[in-house]
């Protein structure tokens, strides 16, 4: 571009050269115009090229095409106008000053110098003639034997430069010339012989050369002698070099003079044409430097418009290319260390989430593998971390429950009551940490929790939030119970029924051995005190035989029965206590897997139990009922017991199930405790309750599908 | 003298070029011609106000061949400048070829000298195939590349100064 730029810029001066009629470029000046003329077009495609791209960015709304727009129009505004106003100056000046270059009064005096030029030699002219006019008439008086002989001293008296005569028909009858290399003259030509024809002399100047004025002169030789060949004499005088000089100074100048006139317009057009030309290759020119240097100012920022868009969207992987030094180039550099910086700390935050996310995982894994139920609630008493333990513990789905108020919980299931005020009272006291039993109404029974709180650490989200982790002791509670009880009852065995027998022994010995011997009245007091002895004695024994039977842990023997066969057979053996006993049963027959043993005497202690409690009622009646229902998803079968005795008292009815709790007068409080510890061992569940009529009800639960004990698992071999 | 320099040969007129005459003068081909130079007013007026104006007649021997552009076997080209001497009042004429300058009292003497061919040297008969279809012909123009340069451009587009008579052509049988 920039040596077509130069070529067109070389080809323009020396077109402006040969507008001067240079003599070095004259010849050139068609191929100077084509050549501009091809460079212009070329130019000019090029534009084209550049404004179509434009166009098309523009339309494409391509980045960096609005910028490019503006600085090609200014570009072209800001080159435009100063060339337009030097291209209207220089217009102007030069029309008038190729027309100040002509003046009426110069020509005037240019013809009137030509015009005395032309008298001048007109005179020397005339001369000459007569002076021709005067040897032809000193030759004509010759015989032509004697004309070359005398024409050498002709020439030199008259000056000529060169002599001739010529016969009729040209021919060359004698000569005479200064100049010695001038063989043969130059004959007269056509003009000259019409001049003669008609009897006339002539007499005309010949510019000889390219400079240098000659006279010619032609006359007849009149001959004297009649009868003799008509002669002609053609005379050559060199014109004086001074007035030869003067003479061609004076024909040059008018002559240039005349054709500059002449070519006057022509000349102005030529200039006007390369004026023109100059102009439209500085236009051209300058627009296409618009267009080169927008496009060039403008590709970083349309480099730097793509990299902003794919970093808008998410992709920081884009690096751009450093291509110039200057501000645009720090712009790209900040640009890509952005992008470096921008996609380092995305990685890094995707690094950290995927850390957090897979330690929430392991959290979340530990938390659910718990045994013990765990909740976090936040400052507003939101639940906001739950694990199944606990949903399984405290029988509420709590993982649906999670962002609700630990207080609206307990709207839908009040046994939550005591763990919310249990919370809310220990976060009100301040304490960040402690740790409390509690007991819940579950629907299955009473459930013993041992919850542990602890502040969690203070952060935006969990604000004053606590971790509470719980778990359900009531078994626990109940093993140890049992362990204890069965101490006792061995200790009882042990220690209390071994002095037994000696005692009763020796009460039956005393009173054998004097009872004969004594009088009638200690005798009776021996009688009365030895029976008392003995008959405690029974007392104590029996007692002690209850709780080792309470204690003994015998293996059971589990195989599914027919619950209410069993049921029928224990309540015959009742028919005839005088309490109505009603049967209400399932349909169908569930069947359990149970050891009919114990589950016998489950029965007999609750038919007992409830025949005692009517012991007074006339219109006992006791209700037996099975039924099917749904836990947790499973199927159980529940066993009642119902009679409408006094019902249990409210203060004994929370620990019915435990040793040596009893309403009777008589009675070791033992039955419902193995009633219980009979329900425990087939993984059913025990309550007791007074109904809305005062009744009491004991409702046991059993689980349709046998869990299987460790020790049930066929060994294999 | 108003018709057109270059008229075609088919015009009214006389062609421009005329009375040709090809001798085989002891084995050379020698020509002789008349060409008309017709000058109209835009020309001479130029002349007139010294603008000098080289005319030019191109000569060729070609061989005419089949399916191909003739071929050039010689070519001579004539050249003359004709200026008009304001101080004498005459017409110079020079012949570029051999130098020689003669000057004339009217135009049509300068442009007759200038047209008139005599017994120009072709070539040599030796170099003509037997068999060959040569042909003579001739052209007569003026050269606008010799004009002030100012004027070349005005001379290219104004149809005054196109004066080209066109190919006119003569068989040459060998």
């Amino acid at each position: 571009m920039l040596m077509l730029f130069g070529i067109l810029l070389v080809s323009l001066s020396l077109m402006s050269d040969a507008t001067h009629n240079s003599e070095r470029f004259g010849r050139m000046y068609s191929w100077l115009l084509l050549v501009n003329a091809l460079g212009l077009i070329v130019l000019t495609a090029l534009i084209g090229t550049n404004l179509y791209w434009l166009v098309s960015q523009y339309r494409a709304r391509a980045p960096g095409a609005l910028l490019t727009t503006r600085l090609v129009i200014t570009f072209v505004v800001l080159s435009v106008v100063p060339v337009s106003v030097v291209y209207y100056f220089s217009l102007q000046f030069l029309q008038r000053g190729i027309d100040s270059w002509f003046d009426v009064q110069v020509e005037q005096a240019l013809e009137d110098s030509l015009e005395l030029s032309r008298g001048a030699l007109d005179v020397r002219l005339n001369s000459l003639l007569q002076l021709t006019e005067k040897i032809a008439s000193e030759l004509g008086e010759m015989t032509p034997a004697l004309v070359p002989m005398t024409l050498y001293d002709l020439r030199v008296r008259s000056g000529a430069a060169e002599l001739t005569v010529f016969g009729m028909d040209g021919r060359i009858i004698a000569s005479s010339s200064v100049e010695a290399a001038d063989i043969i003259p130059s004959p007269p030509s056509g003009e000259v012989m019409m001049a003669l024809s008609q009897g006339r002399s002539y007499v005309a100047l010949d510019p000889v050369g390219e400079s240098g004025l000659q006279v010619r002169a032609v006359v007849p030789i009149l001959s004297s002698k009649p009868g003799a060949e008509p002669y002609t004499l053609q005379a050559l005088y060199d014109v004086p070099g001074r007035l030869s000089g003067l003479a061609d100074n004076v024909q040059s100048q008018i002559a240039r003079y005349k054709e500059l006139t002449y070519l006057r317009t022509p000349l102005k057009y030529s200039y006007i044409l390369t004026l023109s030309l100059v102009l439209v290759l500085s236009l051209l020119s300058a627009v296409w430097a618009a267009f080169y240097s927008a496009r060039r100012l403008v590709a970083p920022i349309g480099v730097l418009a793509d990299g902003t868009r794919a970093v808008a969207e998410g992709d920081y992987s884009k690096r751009l290319p450093v291509t110039s030094e200057d501000e645009l180039g720090f712009l790209v550099r900040s640009f890509n260390d952005m992008t470096r910086r921008l996609s380092r700390a995305r990685d890094q935050a995707r690094d950290s989430q995927q850390q957090v996310e897979s330690q929430r995982t392991y959290l979340e894994t530990v938390l659910g593998s718990l045994s013990s139920g765990v909740l976090t609630i936040d400052g507003d008493g939101r639940l906001r971390t739950v694990n199944e333990a606990a949903s399984h513990i405290l029988g509420i789905d709590l993982g649906s429950r999670l962002g609700q108020r630990l207080d609206d919980l307990v709207g839908d299931h009040p046994l939550l009551e005591p763990l919310v005020k249990l919370v809310d009272e220990r976060r009100e006291a301040g304490q960040t940490e402690w740790q409390a039993q509690i007991e819940l109404a579950h629907s299955a029974g009473r459930r013993v929790l041992m919850c542990r709180g602890t502040s969690l650490p203070v952060d935006e989200r969990m604000q004053g939030g606590l971790v509470l982790v719980f778990d359900d002791v009531t078994d626990l509670i109940r093993a140890q119970r049992d362990a204890a009880w069965g101490e006792v009852a061995r200790r009882l065995a042990h220690e209390i029924k071994n002095p037994l027998t000696p005692i009763q022994l020796s009460a039956e010995r005393l009173r054998h051995k004097y009872l004969r011997k004594m009088d009638p009245a200690d005798a009776e007091v021996l009688d009365r005190a030895t029976h008392t002895i003995v008959q405690q004695v029974e007392s104590l024994k029996e007692m002690v035989n209850a709780f080792s039977e309470y204690a003994r842990a015998p293996r059971l023997e589990r195989r599914p029965l027919a619950l209410h066969d069993l049921i029928q057979e224990v309540m015959d053996l009742y028919r005839g206590s005088g309490v109505d006993i009603r049967l209400q049963l399932a349909r169908p027959e569930p069947r359990i897997e149970a050891d009919a043993g114990r589950l016998r005497q489950l029965l007999h202690n609750l038919v007992k139990n409830a025949l005692e409690a009517l012991h007074d009622n006339p219109d006992g009646r006791l209700l037996v009922e099975t039924r099917w229902s749904m836990e947790a998803g499973e199927r159980c079968i529940d066993l009642c017991f119902e009679d409408n005795g006094g019902g249990f008292p409210p203060d004994v009815v929370e620990h019915l199930f435990e040793p040596y709790v009893t309403t009777k007068a008589r009675g070791t409080g033992l039955g419902l405790a193995i009633v219980n510890k009979i329900v425990e061992e087939h993984h059913g569940r025990i309550r007791a309750f007074n109904t809305e009529a005062g009744h009491a009800r004991i409702e046991i639960r059993f689980p349709a599908r046998p869990r299987r004990e460790p020790d049930d698992v066929p060994l294999s071999d | 003298m108003l018709s057109p320099f270059g008229a075609a040969p088919a015009g009214g007129d006389t062609p421009p070029i005329h009375d040709v005459r090809i001798l085989l003068v002891d084995g050379v081909y020698r020509l002789g011609a008349r060409v008309e130079f017709r000058l109209n007013d835009t020309v001479r007026e130029a002349l007139e106000n010294g603008v000098p104006l080289v005319l030019e007649l191109q000569i060729q021997v070609v061989r005419e061949r089949e399916l191909l552009w003739p071929e050039i076997i010689a070519e001579l080209r004539q050249r003359f400048s004709l200026r008009y001497h304001a101080l004498s009042q005459r017409y110079l004429v020079r012949n570029f070829n051999t130098g020689v300058l003669q000057s004339f009292r009217f135009l049509d003497d300068a442009l007759r000298a200038i047209g008139n061919i005599y017994d120009l040297p072709l070539l040599d008969a030796n170099l003509l195939k037997r068999d060959g279809d040569y042909r003579v012909r001739l052209r007569s123009q003026l050269d606008i590349e010799s004009l002030p340069s100012p004027m070349r451009l005005w001379a290219y587009l104004d149809s005054d100064w196109r004066l080209n008579s066109g190919w006119y052509e003569w068989p040459l049988s060998p």
